[in-house]
């Protein structure tokens, strides 16, 4: 109520100037604008003309049959690189149905003079040099934490080769700083792998309480007077 | 560059390498350049796989490296991605050197190309392995060496007695030479035959062979790229025309034909001097402004419709010009005439130039508003425009093939397996049997997919066209 006895006073004392002119905005008052838009454009806006048609002939077959070829060439290649195994936590059914086994028709040889230092193969002497690394616990670089086993034998035993393991590792990370990383996580890997094995001896879960229950039957007789059993 | 180049970059990477290389080249395109493990960290990826992707990019000249600037020990590598939107044009260059050179060059080029830089020894070997089985016969070596010294740029020189050497035995001789492919001279090719179909289109056969004898001489006194040449003697082109000798109409008008080129409105070529009988320049610049303007024009058209098109022509001739100017000029009723304009404006075909008469905002200004063309900002949209549709054609190529997969593989199936029964000589039933394993209606199903997805390529091929033009037009608007 209010605002319409604004709006008629106003629209009484005369038209308020606005800056603009509204005829210069390309439309004319009273003209019917277009409706308000309630959804966002569609995905696929229809055509509003055919598009012209393409000129096919045998050069432009030629071009895509060569260009069918190329691709898969690079498909088979060693230059198409598939992603890396996915270490298998159980066996699972899918692994026997896809297979895919792209033709690896030789790794590529490269002239390694044009290539920077990092991006040269390893020397392949590096990777023996390094013992079966024994089970130890690399304060810097062990992703996850592991507490320390109650067997007080399998303590002195882990310190003593943790004091070997560093300063080999030492000596070994002073050589080659950054080709070693590739090395260094896949030697984790194995750490904590052996590090698993090693967790379980001492706890419950692997002492073995399975009875299965052949005794059962046997024992019946003469466990009358014991109550039962919890 | 723009996110639309990059999801095509990332998707033409993904076409031919593989999905990890594509995740590498994508966390390179957002940045100018990124070390190692830099690489490693944001992608997430093992660090031998990031090297693998990494060693492959730099072997097909996609990534480059340099020094960094925090650690003169570690290298920096960024990602070319104009190399990557060549790849959609590397069939051209076969079918460009197959014509030029003939089949064996051809085998060349592929070679390389399918193995991005490799040593010279090991490709020619390839390929007279692969002309070996594709003919009998096989040419000699001396004539691959000629087409490689045209086109190919090597880092160093010429191989003529390693390579004699090399066919009969298998060592690799001690001073090979690595080979690249040299876009840039396949370039030239590629736009020298645009200049020259523009004028067959525009005149005659006959403008367009005296346009190919002119270009030929334009390349003994001037730099391939340069935006103008240096002037041609009419003598000079006389000569070369008579050398050619295939066509005698052209050296009976030669004088007309070059009058009317010059004269005509597309300024190809101009004259500029009168001495020795007439001196002639190629306008490359002018040549390409005036074919992209034309480009973008037929895009309009296209897309809005011809009187968009004559509404997006008004603009040009006239500059700048008003609203209702355009009403009265191009002769379209008032209201439709609005709608035109501004969805050319939405689209950034044209743009808007206020022009105000007093700066204060008290009171009914009257503001100019002039529509103009800023051609640059076009055809960088144009550029848009067809990078978007080259993705679009490569996604929807890889859904029909993901979608008739098992289709396709069957049919692939039955193929081989038809053409081995045919080898050894069986009866012709159990070929028909085999044949009758895809039923009528799977087989028009499966032609259908072939056609839809040839027109697709087709279509990729005819983007890239354009493409090439659009980017030879800023690259020439860009260095003046």
């Amino acid at each position: 109520m209010a605002g319409r006895g604004r709006g008629g006073g106003g629209r009484g004392r005369g038209r308020g100037a606005m800056s603009f002119n509204v005829e210069q905005l390309g439309f004319g008052a009273g003209e019917a604008l277009p409706g308000p838009v309630l959804q966002p454009p569609p995905l696929y806006p229809p055509l509003e003309r055919r598009p012209v048609p393409l000129k096919s002939g045998s050069e432009v077959e030629y071009l895509l049959a060569l260009k069918r070829d190329y691709v898969e060439f690079l498909k088979y290649s060693p230059a198409y690189v598939l992603p890396a195994a996915k270490v298998k936590d159980i066996e699972r059914y899918s692994d026997y149905k896809n297979v895919e086994t792209p033709n690896k028709n030789g790794a590529l040889d490269y002239d390694w003079k044009r290539f920077p230092m990092e991006l040269r193969p390893v020397a392949s002497v590096v990777k023996k040099k390094r013992p079966p690394p024994p089970p130890q616990i690399k304060g810097k670089s062990s992703k996850k934490v592991r507490f320390a086993e109650d067997v007080s034998t399998k303590l002195d035993e882990l310190e003593k080769l943790e004091e070997q393991g560093d300063v080999e590792e030492k000596s070994e990370e002073n050589k080659e700083e950054e080709k070693e990383e590739g090395e260094q996580q896949e030697g984790e890997l194995e750490e904590e792998e052996d590090q698993d094995e090693e967790m379980d001896d001492g706890t419950d879960y692997v002492n073995n309480y399975f009875d299965n229950g052949e005794s059962y039957l046997d024992e019946e007789d003469d466990n009358l007077d014991d109550g039962p059993v919890y | 560059m723009s996110v639309d180049c990059g999801i095509l970059c990332s998707k033409i990477i993904l076409e031919h390498f593989g999905g990890v290389v594509k995740t590498v080249a994508h966390d390179l395109f957002k940045v100018s350049s990124k070390t190692l493990s830099n690489i490693v960290a944001t992608t997430k990826l093992q660090r031998s796989q990031v090297i693998e992707c990494l060693r492959i990019l730099v072997r097909y000249g996609l990534v480059t490296y340099k020094v960094s600037l925090q650690n003169p020990k570690i290298p920096e590598y960024s990602l070319s991605y104009e190399k990557v939107l060549l790849f959609p044009r590397y069939v051209r260059y076969m079918l460009l050197v197959k014509t030029l050179y003939g089949d064996e060059a051809e085998l060349l080029i592929e070679e390389l190309l399918r193995s991005g830089s490799e040593k010279a020894s090991s490709i020619i070997v390839r390929a007279t392995t692969r002309l070996k089985e594709i003919k009998k016969g096989c040419k000699e070596i001396p004539q691959l060496i000629i087409k490689q010294e045209d086109l190919f740029m090597s880092p160093s020189l010429s191989l003529k007695e390693l390579t004699q050497m090399e066919e009969g035995h298998p060592e690799v001789p001690a001073n090979d030479v690595t080979l690249r492919v040299n876009f840039d001279r396949f370039h030239q090719e590629f736009r020298d035959n645009i200049m020259i179909s523009a004028i067959k289109r525009r005149i005659d056969d006959n403008a367009g062979e005296l346009m190919r004898v002119i270009l030929q001489q334009m390349y003994i006194r001037t730099e391939a790229w340069e935006p103008i040449s240096n002037p041609i003697p009419v003598v000079e082109i006389r000569n070369a025309v008579h050398k050619v000798k295939t066509n005698p109409r052209l050296a009976q008008h030669l004088d007309q034909y070059l009058k009317v080129l010059d004269e005509d409105s597309s300024n190809f070529i101009t004259k500029v001097a009168d001495s020795g009988g007439g001196q002639y320049v190629v306008n490359i610049r002018e040549a390409f402004i005036q074919l992209s303007w034309a480009a973008v024009e037929n895009i309009v058209e296209e897309r809005f419709g011809s009187k968009a098109a004559r509404v997006f022509r008004l603009i040009k001739s006239k500059h700048f010009i008003e609203q209702e100017q355009i009403q009265q000029y191009a002769l379209i009723p008032a209201k439709e005439a609005k709608l035109i304009t501004y969805r050319l404006l939405e689209e950034c075909f044209i743009q808007i130039q206020e022009l105000r008469k007093s700066m204060s905002s008290a009171g009914p200004n009257k503001t100019f508003f002039l529509f103009h063309i800023d051609i640059d900002q076009v055809v960088k949209k144009c550029l848009e425009i067809c990078y978007k549709a080259l993705t679009n054609s490569m996604v929807r190529r890889q859904h029909e093939r993901d979608e008739h997969k098992r289709l396709i593989e069957k049919q692939q199936r039955i193929e081989s397996l038809t053409a081995n029964l045919r080898e050894q000589g069986a009866p012709a039933d159990q070929i028909d049997e085999l044949e009758e394993l895809l039923t009528p209606l799977e087989n028009e199903a499966l032609e259908r997919v072939r056609i839809m997805i040839a027109r697709l390529g087709e279509a990729e091929l005819r983007v890239d066209d354009n493409m090439f033009l659009l980017q030879l037009y800023l690259m020439y608007s860009n260095c003046k």
